[in-house]
């Protein structure tokens, strides 16, 4: 029983990311647009877990905290008031299933052929290792790294970051707008 | 803690924690009946009626109705589990569980009592220890977790009511998340981290010589903006537009009944815990004693008993809220939250963040 | 803390960039006021910010190219490639500005964030235009789509309108998840952002096949703005749902800036390497030779004039791609001049149909019967801009092409640079197609009559831009020599420098 628990504890992020891809499925397969967003939400807190495995504790947090806190509650929100239950009968991917499956089994090829190095090369047994300046005590902590990382190395990304999202608003305020001159 | 492992044949790590796992659900489901009880009790004092008396024991024992919780409890359990027919049914089971687990979470990282050496060790009496770089945000992204049981539980249901409370719900604790977390920043910029247990030691203690140090009184706009948000993310009157008797029935969970509605009502309690323990941490100095800036040799149990009192009264100002002020109006909510709690906080953020400045 | 202040010469790399940045930001609060006899004025007003705001972008560019100076801030290089590209843009906004002035009068409303989207698109392509760091890059390159996406879809009573901006939008969201995903490969396997540091680590990862699969998903995201042919499905579609301005800003600025991209991207076939060069040479080669078939076949049957156009823009797409299978300093020289001409040609062809007061989704051939008899000057105008676009010798789109064509024969690409003459042949027929319109067929008894019963048409602004692209057209013609070694020249021999 221990050993199982140790071995679990040991093999979380693939089981998270396992998980989380699982999720991802269920979003995209299912007919319901309410599923649909619960399997996201499911994704998302997957990906946090993937995070928390880490060590990245302020991220993991962050990721609960915006996306399924805030932005799948949206989602959630939209999909229940616009109501896509008359469109339930219908196949929405009548023709394209077939071509769709092919083409992820086509880039699954590409990627995982790609891929074969990382997976099965020889430095796929090496464990994940910190960065030297965490591990090394030089960042106080998770909060620290990311916020230095935010406002010092990537301020300038983060200032245009801010400005696209002054856009989105008024990009809505745009489409929303009654026309007159 | 040494003998209590050998006795369990483990760790005192994995002991302690099994300890605090059983203390801190214990607390929640030790708190929660008794808590209907006062809620019942209470709204007839404040209402002058007499309220639930007649259930007793053996048909003798009253003590004052609180009989009345364990007879619900036996009646939740025998009650027939309905589904109706048009409801989504793997989605109308799993709204309950999507409701009950985030409101038990939030009690992960909440320091009950003081830290306590014991055999060269120090133990904390919070299930996470500090320093787990989650600290009080894990609560907030948990909290924030509870709106999906009620949207769940509304559209499952496909009942109109219930979509409409689940509506009005999701979108009030929305709305009302911003607010509540820029208040929040507040508190963690002053202390200089956000894990609940520097935030309790910074609220040790005198402020101003003739009131504790605790952040309600040096934040007392921020508390404001964080009380009211707490209503509303508890989902309680004034704020109780998920269910809303007189408009909506019983809102999101109308079609709820036997466990199912027992599951979702010892949520919203444990809400209610949850939110009371929030409010103690962060601004009332959590297990600290007032005025006592050492708490070195102050017995464990006696911070306990404080953190305790602190809580379980914030819950019966709870109940008083509730069965006092009336109902808002859907537009003067929003209003409420987007127009007044949201500018005093960032207010309030950006005060504290320019008496910071270097 | 104050040291993390940008110092002087910091601020010199981020004005450009926030002048209409600001301006757009400030747009928006001045529409609050909604009092009819007030609106007026203020609507004057947000297009004379927006035109102050880009003329004041338009001197700092060019005071910072007087005076050699290349300032850096951060992950942003204002090099003089950036500065070209700068000066570029701001001059299709200017242009896209006057003339939506007329156009939306014409249209009948006026939205004045409209123009404050624009400004943001500016100053986002010139954040793309401006860094090799590859997370600024996607950064600026979503600044400058989300406004674009807003912009197509602004006539919401129009369904094409709807359809092109939804079309627009999720392929774009596509295009962008492709090259998100590309910098997360790069990223994961050379440990950094940089991409000119990256061609620099030109020893393992190059050989690694994720590392091609990275460069793969990259390319799509800028081929996809290029609107190169396995990606310009959405072109036709969104440039006849915008309004006439914003699809001729839309097929200068974005092709330009992700050309300009492009160039930064891979200068040159030895920047990647003996392995990876030939391969990503390959994928040009292919992706120029079917734009240019596809794109100059299927604009032959199109009856509508603006559709025509798109696809117009789409195989000039591809002769700029014919620049960067060549890949020597002369044809990327080339690149640029060719887009600065391209900018006079494509801002003048849009221009027409506000010039003319053809509105709504009047943008057939038919609609165009008779038009250069009646507005001469602009008939004149259209003749040289459409004359230019099918690369007729003595003016600037001939002399475009002529150096890339040049280099694609130096660099021993004969039979690109035949199938690229070939391709110039075929484009004469639909280019030629719209001055037959307009010359020589008369307009039917319907169009005559709703001439005389239509009030006279406002469009002096637009007239005017037609003009200055025209002039520029025939300038780029007898004066390329100032815009090539003034500019262009200087411009790629900065880049190639550094690398």
């Amino acid at each position: 029983m221990e050993n199982l628990l140790i071995s679990l504890a040991q093999n979380l992020f693939p089981i998270f990311g396992l998980l989380a891809v699982g999720g991802a499925a269920l979003m995209v397969a299912s007919r319901q647009a309410v599923h649909s967003v619960l399997g996201f939400l499911f994704a998302m807190l997957c990906v946090a877990g993937c995070f928390l495995t880490l060590e990245a504790e302020f991220l993991g947090i962050a990721q609960l905290l915006v996306y399924a806190g805030g932005i799948v509650v949206l989602f959630l929100f939209v999909v229940m008031l616009v109501e896509l239950t008359k469109y339930k009968e219908k196949d929405i991917f009548q023709k394209q299933t077939k071509v769709a499956l092919l083409a992820v089994a086509g880039g699954l090829l590409v990627v995982g052929g790609a891929l074969r190095n990382a997976l099965f090369g020889p430095a796929a047994k090496e464990a994940l290792t910190l960065r030297p300046e965490i591990t090394n005590g030089a960042v106080l902590g998770n909060a620290q790294a990311v916020s230095r990382g935010l406002f010092a190395d990537f301020l300038l990304p983060f200032e245009i970051l801010s400005i696209i999202l002054l856009v989105a608003l008024v990009g809505a305020v745009v489409l929303a707008k009654t026309e007159r001159v | 803690m040494e003998t209590l492992a050998s006795l369990l044949h483990t760790s005192p790590a994995t002991a302690w924690m099994a300890v605090k796992v059983l203390m801190a659900f214990g607390l929640i489901m030790g708190i929660a009946p008794p808590l209907t009880w006062a809620e019942r009790r209470g709204s007839a004092m404040i209402q002058d009626r007499i309220g639930p008396n007649r259930a007793a024991l053996f048909g003798k024992i009253r003590i004052l109705g609180l009989v009345q919780a364990l007879a619900d409890g036996v009646k939740f359990f025998f009650k027939e589990d309905l589904v109706p027919p048009h409801a989504n049914k793997r989605l109308f089971w799993l709204a309950p569980l999507l409701a009950f687990v985030p409101a038990m979470l939030g009690f992960a990282v909440i320091p009950m009592g003081r830290s306590f050496l014991s055999g060269g060790t120090e133990y904390h009496l919070s299930l996470l220890d500090p320093g787990n770089g989650m600290g009080m945000l894990f609560p907030m992204a948990v909290g924030a977790m509870a709106v999906y049981g009620i949207l769940v539980a509304a559209w499952s249901s496909n009942n109109k009511w219930a979509i409409l409370g689940g509506m009005r719900a999701s979108a009030q604790m929305v709305s009302y998340e911003v607010g509540l977390s820029l208040a929040v920043i507040a508190i963690f910029m002053v202390t200089g981290g956000y894990d609940p247990h520097e935030i309790v030691k910074a609220q040790q203690g005198t402020f101003l010589g003739v009131l504790p140090n605790w952040y309600v009184f040096r934040q007392p706009f921020g508390f404001l903006v964080f009380f009211v948000c707490m209503f509303a993310e508890a989902n309680r009157l004034p704020f109780d537009f998920a269910e809303g008797e007189s408009e909506i029935v019983a809102g999101f969970h109308i079609e709820y009944g036997s466990m199912k509605f027992a599951l979702i009502g010892l949520a919203e309690y444990g809400h209610i815990l949850g939110a009371s323990a929030l409010i103690t941490t962060m601004y009332l100095g959590g297990w600290g004693i007032p005025f006592v800036a050492d708490h070195g040799q102050i017995p464990v149990i006696v911070t306990f008993l404080v953190f305790l009192t602190k809580v379980i009264a914030l819950c019966l100002v709870f109940i008083w809220v509730r069965w006092t002020l009336p109902r808002f109006r859907y537009d003067q909510l929003m209003n409420l939250g987007w127009k007044k709690l949201l500018p005093i906080s960032m207010a309030n953020l950006l005060y504290f963040a320019y008496r910071m400045r270097g | 803390m104050n040291s993390a202040l940008p110092t002087s010469a910091q601020w010199a790399a981020l004005m450009p960039i926030l002048f209409p940045a600001l301006a757009a930001a400030v747009i928006p609060l001045a529409l609050l006021d909604r009092d009819a006899g007030v609106q007026k004025w203020i609507r004057a007003g947000v297009y004379a910010v927006a035109l102050f705001a880009l003329g004041a972008s338009f001197m700092f560019l060019a005071e910072l190219g007087k005076q050699s100076s290349q300032p850096s801030y951060q992950q942003l290089r204002l090099d003089y490639l950036a500065q070209f590209t700068g000066i570029f843009i701001v001059v299709a906004a200017a242009l896209a500005v006057l003339q939506s002035w007329d156009h939306f009068h014409q249209e009948g409303w006026v939205k004045g964030e409209t123009i404050s989207l624009l400004l943001f698109s500016v100053s986002g392509m010139m954040v793309f235009a401006s860094t090799t760091n590859l997370l600024v890059l996607f950064l600026g390159l979503e600044l400058f789509s989300i406004p674009l996406y807003a912009l197509t879809a602004t006539l919401r009573s129009r369904s094409s309108s709807s359809e092109g901006g939804l079309k627009y939008f999720i392929t774009g969201a596509v295009a962008a998840a492709c090259f998100l995903m590309g910098i997360v490969i790069l990223y994961g396997l050379t440990g950094t952002l940089d991409i000119s540091v990256m061609r620099l680590q030109a020893g393992t990862p190059l050989a690694d096949p994720l590392f091609i699969v990275g460069i793969g998903l990259l390319l799509v995201g800028f081929l996809f703005k290029v609107s190169a042919v396995p990606f310009h499905q959405w072109t036709p579609d969104v440039y006849v749902a915008s309004p006439h301005p914003i699809a001729g800003f839309m097929s200068v600025a974005t092709k330009g800036v992700a050309i300009v991209a492009l160039i930064r991207a891979f200068p040159g076939l030895t920047a990647w390497g003996p392995v990876l060069g030939p391969k990503v040479q390959g994928v040009f080669m292919l992706v120029a030779v079917l734009t240019l078939v596809v794109a100059n076949l299927t604009a032959l049957v199109q009856t509508s004039a603006k559709r025509m156009l798109a696809y117009s823009s789409i195989s000039h797409a591809g002769y700029l791609v014919l620049g960067l299978v060549a890949g020597t300093p002369g044809a990327l020289t080339g690149m640029l001049f060719y887009l600065a001409i391209y900018l006079a040609m494509n801002m003048g062809a849009f221009g027409l149909f506000t010039a003319f007061g053809l509105v709504g989704e009047k943008d057939t051939y038919e609609d165009l019967r008779g038009l250069g008899w009646k507005h001469p000057l602009m008939g004149l105008c259209a003749a040289l801009i459409l004359f230019s676009l099918a690369g007729v010798p003595p003016l600037g789109g001939f002399y475009g092409k002529y150096m890339i064509f040049k280099e694609l024969v130096a660099t021993g690409h004969v039979n690109l640079a035949i199938l690229g003459v070939l391709a110039s042949l075929v484009s004469m027929g639909y280019y030629l197609r719209f001055i037959v319109a307009l010359f020589l067929q008369a307009p039917t008894q319907a169009q005559e009559r709703e001439a005389t019963e239509a009030p006279v048409i406002q469009a002096s602004l637009a007239r005017g831009t037609v003009l200055v692209g025209a002039i520029l057209v025939v300038a780029g013609g007898f004066m390329q020599t100032v815009l090539v070694d003034g500019f262009a020249h200087r411009a790629i021999q900065g880049l190639l420098g550094l690398r």
